[in-house]
Formats: structure tokens, sequence, C-alpha cells
């Protein structure tokens, strides 16, 4: 007989055994019960927190609010439709300080760097131009690249610059060093507000893919006052694409300054070998220019020991903030107007004959004016098919004059061929 | 790199000088701009005496 029923038996009155039973195994305590004294919450109300497993209070805490939520860590959402004001801490157009990151516009035609005892210049790819100090042996290419379907579909680039070398270096002196860079005009990277305490930080993001696996480092030289850098490695796989991103640290320091002008700001460079000399110690951080750490990290250099070996790089884009977001892409015909600025060609078509002999000289003057105001004065060249330009003069930031001399040559001239650079 | 360098000088239209030079085998006309990259490393040669600029006829 239960508990329950002797004491049915022992009260009497209308209170059943049934009834006692449901208090047949019963153990709280009476305060344990009385703390359902005054809740008015139905059982549906009650089953809401069926499953919860831990503190409600401490999750909903953690949880932002509706009203100007302050999200600490990065956010994603399918999509997100804002109906007010958009305000982000970086940019959301003109992020990229690289000109000519897809690798789309080549003014130049194939570069074909011979071993002369000097090798560097500015590759097929605008903006990009390749250094080298001490390479006894080497010679190669470096030229536009247009990426196969498959590369479009992995990368979504169309073009990539591609280093190919052709006599490879046997070995790396102490003083060798190869490298691809792109210099960045002083005045496009006042808002990085380096030498001060808010100088900003900044992501690299890039495309390569490399013939040859290994580490390499990539890094940002400032020549400006006192020279700083800083590097970072990355590791290729050396079997197809491969998408890195880097972060730079703002450089605070006080001699950290890009004085505000048209000169070189900043050199972002990719290295592509290097001696004892300049890879002999590490350079994660902005410091003072030292040889022995401007490609602090850099392990491989079998991409300049090899024959034929490839070293191929696109997308490359270098933005505020530490994070690398989608690629930048601009049209073409924005992307060449930028690179204008630094070189300008008219292409192959005649340009023009020049303005009719002035009474009393005897010479022929041919005025060029360019699409894009230049960086500086240029360096200019021009040919022409049937005479020697005698000169260039009034050579300008907007344009220059070709003269012949019409007396020497006859009257018939043009210019059939003009360049202008005045790249850093 | 720079070969065969001179200076030009004309009057017409107005007085001025510019150098002339080949850069890589090809005829060149270098603006004398410190900011010209050309001509910086041309006068950092100079100065360094490994280069040296016939003058300019008169």
């Amino acid at each position: 007989m239960s508990k329950a029923r002797t004491l049915a038996d022992y009260v009497g009155g209308g209170t059943t055994a049934t009834e006692f039973d449901v208090l047949d195994g019963l153990t709280s305590t009476t305060a344990e019960l009385n703390i359902l004294d005054g809740v008015t919450s139905t059982a549906a109300e009650l089953n809401h927190v069926d499953g919860v497993t831990s503190n409600v209070q401490t999750q909903l805490n953690a949880k932002a609010p509706l009203a100007s939520p302050a999200l600490t860590g990065t956010a994603t959402a399918v999509n997100l439709t804002v109906s007010g004001d958009l305000v982000p801490s970086t940019p959301m157009s003109h992020r990229n300080i690289i000109i000519n990151g897809a690798m789309g516009i080549a003014q130049r035609s194939s570069v074909a760097f011979a071993h002369d005892g000097t090798i560097a210049g500015y590759s097929e790819v605008d903006r990009y131009r390749l250094e080298t100090d001490s390479l006894g042996e080497w010679d190669g290419t470096l030229t536009q690249h247009d990426m196969t379907s498959a590369e479009l579909n992995t990368t979504g680039f169309a073009k990539a610059l591609k280093l190919t070398t052709g006599t490879a270096e046997s070995s790396i002196g102490s003083n060798d060093i190869a490298y691809i860079t792109q210099k960045i005009e002083a005045q496009n990277l006042q808002h990085l507000q380096y030498g001060t305490a808010s100088a900003k930080t900044v992501t690299l993001s890039f495309w390569v893919k490399t013939s040859v696996a290994g580490t390499y480092s990539v890094g940002l030289y400032k020549s400006d006052s006192s020279a700083r850098n800083i590097t970072a490695t990355y590791t290729t796989t050396g079997t197809g694409w491969e998408y890195k991103t880097i972060t730079f640290a703002g450089d605070t320091d006080a001699t950290a300054t890009i004085v505000n002008d048209n000169g070189e700001g900043l050199r972002l460079f990719w290295n592509l070998a290097s001696g004892s000399t300049y890879d002999s110690s590490e350079n994660t951080s902005w410091h003072n220019y030292a040889n022995a750490s401007f490609a602090g990290g850099h392990a491989q250099d079998g991409i300049i020991t090899t024959a034929s070996a490839t070293f191929l790089l696109t997308g490359v884009q270098l933005e505020l903030g530490s994070s690398a977001t989608q690629f930048e892409h601009r049209s073409y015909g924005d992307e060449l107007q930028r690179c204008m600025r630094y070189y300008e060609t008219s292409n192959g078509n005649l340009w023009g004959y020049p303005i009719t002999l002035q009474t009393g000289l005897t010479y022929r003057r041919c005025p060029i004016y360019f699409k894009v105001r230049k960086r500086s004065a240029p360096t200019t060249v021009t040919s022409s098919a049937n005479v020697t330009v005698t000169g260039h003069q009034s050579v300008d930031i907007d344009g220059f004059t070709a003269y012949f001399d019409a007396i020497a040559q006859g009257n018939y001239c043009e210019v059939s061929y003009w360049t202008a650079y005045s790249e850093l | 790199m720079y070969t065969e360098l001179k200076y030009i000088k004309t009057t017409i239209p107005k007085e001025e000088t510019i150098l002339r030079c080949k850069i890589e085998d090809v005829l060149s006309f270098v603006s004398l701009d410190p900011a010209n990259s050309d001509y910086a490393e041309i006068m950092r040669q100079v100065d360094a005496g490994e280069l040296t600029i016939e003058p300019a006829d008169e």
C-alpha cells in the first residue's frame, strides 16, 4: 500500500486516494514548491524554454540589439538591403590603390630583357617593372598572358603578368636580387597617413601562379625621407593559381611620412630571387631600410635559376583595412586613362603633319597633345616614315613639339609614331 | 642604357634646353625635370662619373 493511500485513509474526507497518489514520489521541499507561487505563465509559455541548455540572459546579452548594434566581428549576410545611409570605414569604390591590377592594359610591345649588364625596365603590362641587380647570366621576358577559359574560371581575370626565364642564373650570389614592382605615386597615398599615429593598415590581395613551389616574399618600400620597408611571405604549391592576402600595418614612425608630391611614394614588390645580402633577416614590421631585410623571408630563387620557369601575377589589389575585399574591376577605358599618366603612345598610327613652314624659318613643327596630363615633363620619342626628327621642344606635361629641318629634308614630312613616358 | 647624350638648345619659339640621347638604342628626348626618372638617373650617373653629356652647340 502506498504512503499516499495510507495518508488518504488517515485523512479521510473528500480527498481521494488517486488524488493523493499524485504526490507519490514527491521530493521537493515546501520552499521549492512555493517558487511556483504567483506564477501566471501558461504551460505553453513555460514550454518555450524547452531545450535551453545555458543561461538565457547571458545569451540575450550576447545578441546585438536591433537599434544601433555595434558589431565587433566580421558580419556576413546572404543579402543586405540598407534603407538609410551606409557609412563604411574604408572606401566602397576607388579602393584599389594599384593601377592596372587586372593586367588588362599593355601599351608596350612584348618586353624582353637581354642580359646586357643592366636588367631592369617596364614590362609589356603597364605600370609593372622588373628590377634586378648583379645577375650575371639571366635573361627573360615580362609579357601579358592571355588566360585560358579554365584560368578565367578559377581567377576571374582574363589577363595576367607573366615573367618567363630564358637563360637561367646558374646560382644566386649574395648580391643578386630580382623582383617585380609597381611604384605608387606619393600624392595618391596621403590617405594612408604614414608618419602619424593614425597610419592606416592596408591589405594586399593577388592571384599568383609559379612553376616552382616555395616560399616567396612580398613587401612595401618607402623611399621618401628616411627609407622604410616591410615584408611578408607567402607559399606557392607550384601547381596552379593561388589567391593570397597579406595585411601590412600602417607605419606610425615619425620618419615614415610620404612627401606629398608626384614622386615615388611606395614601392610594392614581389621578390623572385635574393641573395643573402637582401634576405638574411626577417622584416615583418616597418623599420628603417636595410639591405639585409629588403627581401626578408624570401627562400625560393627557382624562378630565376630555372630555365623556362614562370611567375604569373594578376588581380592585384592594395586597399585600406585589414581584410581583402572583392577585386574592384574597373573598365578598360578607366584603367587606360590611369596608365596614360605614366605612359602614352600614338599606338603606331599616323599622328599628323607639321604646321606650315613659317616665313624665314627652316623648321617645320608638329605639335603633339597628350590625351592625359603626365606625372612630370616626360621623356619623348618619335619616329617618321620619311624624315629624321631633328628635335623635340616645349616638352611638358600636356604635350610637346617635334621639329624637322625642312630645308635639309624636304617639305613633306610627318610624325608617324610618338611615345611619351613619365614613369616613376 | 643611356648613350650619345647631348644637350640641345633651341631659341624659337622660346629659349629652352633638352637632353637628347639614346635609351636602349632608341632616340629619345629627356626633359630637364628632376621628377623625370630618366633625367634623375642620368644625373646620378653623371655625378658618379659613369656618364658624360656633350654640351649644346652654340
